[in-house]
């Protein structure tokens, strides 16, 4: 008798497992006209795309240049090809930084600095600090910086088009009237002011204007290429020549993961300044309403679609039926996908 | 039968002192807490409509999560109960097996996440497997410790009696030993399958599919601007695993009736 209780739990127990199993296998047969999309961070894309785990990624430099270098990727679309001069990541102040001079002396030093680096007398030094800044060998650095359009202009249109790409697909929780703009419009001027780009490129130094209680602490992403500026204004003194002066005015904090990250510490107060893509900056301002404005662009393009060698995979097209990895829902690169795939006319189905 | 009303009178007391303090909590100084009635609704529509960003309803979700697991443990159990039952009936191999799984024990579940990566790609080529192994590893040591005790509590009287009447060493594990062994071992798969839960929460945030409801959790922090989706999907998995472990204390009561 107990036997027999004994075996029904175990039949019934074991039939559960199996139909949970099952019911995995049906939702991960694909349909021939669908992309299978995974969520991973940028090192393990590099590692599964290694392993045949994903047959693509789409990601940001150097990611892509080092997976090609490591022979196990190749670059099958940029990504201004996906999306012609798509925003990427740009300079922003937290209300903490109230200071106009304060403002115009952070775009200033970062205006300098996208002139250094777009200097093609820089050239050598250049490979330099983006080796010494990535971590990465210099052929990598090299093939990653021919991506990347460095521009101290903020992309106010592209950003409004990541917008409205936000809005359709309905990762937006807040409209700008629930934040306390009227329009749009409205909601836009006050996101990006442009304000401190045009003081700087001013012939006058904000240096002797800035107050004595100025203490900027300013962050970025670790080793993203994309925020090289910083780097480079660091390493040539150009935030010297501003009036800030790193270690005492001007306070580096640890870099953060990614830009949702830095939008958290945004929110938390702990810094007053930093480098992050549009994208966090954006969704997070708008969703968690963490006050931020963008004052100076940093970069526009700099990503890429890149599939694994042994994929097989030649054209977009053939991305039908595969796993293609994006660093997480309303990250530019997800839109980059998004947009590629509605254009070849696939589903994109997130993973089970 | 009047206990029985005192006692779910009281805990429906329990339960508006909870809801009243968590609503007030909300209402008077923490805006940013959905009130209960808030995360109610948005439980409903979860369930209901689902999620449009992630594409899924909640308990797709969850039935992700919970197959995880399932394979995971199941697979603890057959190996831990064995175990646990062979070092519990033999000291050699008590002593021989206790460096390798003593070692092992205190290393969290989430800490063999970069390893098991490693591993799995070196053997597998793929990391596919790594979650249901996470899950694997944390229900593993319950079960095994749970069993033990169970292995070694038995009646060293009830042994004599089998053996007087000349039964094999197999015939006592399977009459005696398992028999008086089982109520442990059903604490240790309810103890098992609660440590599972906690470790697959914790392994799907780290990435890879984009479902089960630690990934979902997560993913409504990082896009944020959704605190009663992400108060829904703990409330999701707070039921499941409240319904996990009653399911088993059901169980145990019902198998174990002599106990």
């Amino acid at each position: 008798m107990m036997r027999a209780r004994h075996l029904t739990m175990l039949a019934a127990a074991a039939a559960l497992a199996l139909a949970v199993a099952l019911a995995g296998c049906a939702r991960s047969t694909q349909s021939s006209t669908s992309v299978e999309v995974a969520v991973l961070t940028a090192p393990d894309m590099l590692k599964q795309l290694e392993s045949g785990d994903i047959d693509g990624f789409v990601a940001w430099e150097p990611f892509p240049a080092t997976a090609v270098s490591g022979g196990y990727g190749t670059v099958l679309e940029l990504s201004g090809e996906i999306w012609p001069d798509h925003p990427c990541c740009v300079l922003a102040v937290a209300p903490s930084v109230e200071s106009t001079a304060v403002q115009a002396a952070l775009a200033d030093a970062h205006i300098r600095a996208t002139t250094w680096i777009n200097d093609p007398a820089n050239r050598a030094k250049l490979l330099d600090y983006a080796a010494e800044f990535t971590g990465k060998p210099q052929e990598v650095v090299e093939a990653a910086l021919k991506d990347i359009r460095y521009d101290d202009a903020p992309n106010v249109q592209g950003l409004k088009d990541y917008y409205a790409q936000l809005k359709q697909y309905q990762l937006l929780k807040k409209t700008p009237q629930e934040l306390g703009f009227d329009t749009e419009e409205a909601f836009f001027d006050a996101f990006i002011d442009e304000a401190p780009t045009e003081l700087a490129k001013k012939p006058v130094l904000y240096a002797s204007q800035l107050p004595a209680t100025t203490k900027v602490r300013i962050t970025y992403i670790a080793g993203d290429i994309h925020h090289l500026a910083y780097f480079v204004a660091k390493k040539e003194g150009l935030y010297d020549k501003v009036g800030l002066a790193p270690g005492k005015n001007l306070i580096e904090v640890a870099p953060f993961p990614n830009g949702a990250a830095i939008m958290e510490a945004f929110k938390n107060g702990q810094i007053d300044a930093a480098y992050l893509g549009g994208a966090p900056a954006t969704l997070k301002r708008i969703n968690d309403d963490t006050k931020i404005t963008v004052i100076a662009g940093v970069n526009d393009l700099g990503s890429a679609l890149v599939v694994g060698a042994k994929s097989g995979i030649a054209a977009p097209e053939q991305l039908a039926g595969r796993t293609v990895a994006v660093p997480g829902p309303g990250t530019v690169q997800d839109v980059l996908l998004r947009r590629l795939l509605a254009d070849l006319g696939l589903n994109y189905q997130l993973k089970q | 039968m009047r206990r029985w009303v005192g006692d779910a009178a009281l805990r429906l007391a329990g339960l508006a002192v909870f809801v009243g303090a968590w609503h007030a909590l909300a209402v008077t100084w923490i805006p940013e807490l959905p009130t209960p009635a808030l995360a109610a609704a948005e439980f409903w529509a979860l369930s209901i409509r689902g999620e449009p960003i992630l594409g899924r309803t909640l308990w797709e979700h969850a039935l992700a999560s919970v197959g995880r697991v399932l394979i995971g443990a199941g697979a603890a159990a057959v190996v831990a109960i064995p175990l646990g039952l062979a070092r519990g009936r033999s000291g050699v191999f008590d002593e021989l097996s206790m460096a390798g799984t003593e070692m092992l024990r205190p290393i969290p579940p989430i800490a063999w996440i970069p390893l098991a990566s490693i591993l799995f790609i070196a053997l597998t080529g793929t990391v596919a497997p790594v979650k249901v192994f996470i899950v694997f590893i944390g229900a593993f040591f319950p079960m095994l410790l749970n069993t033990l005790h169970g292995a070694r509590a038995v009646d060293p009287l009830h042994v004599e009696v089998a053996r007087t009447y000349r039964a094999t060493r197999w015939q006592i594990m399977r009459t005696v030993v398992v028999p008086s062994a089982l109520p442990y071992v059903i604490t240790g798969v309810r103890v098992g399958l609660g440590v599972a839960w906690m470790s697959i929460m914790a392994a799907e945030m780290i990435g890879g599919s984009a479902s089960g409801l630690g990934y979902f959790v997560l993913a409504m922090y990082t896009i944020g601007g959704d605190t009663p989706a992400i108060v829904a999907g703990m409330a999701a998995i707070g039921l499941i695993g409240l319904g996990m472990n009653e399911l088993l204390v059901l169980a145990g009561r019902r198998v174990v009736r002599w106990d």
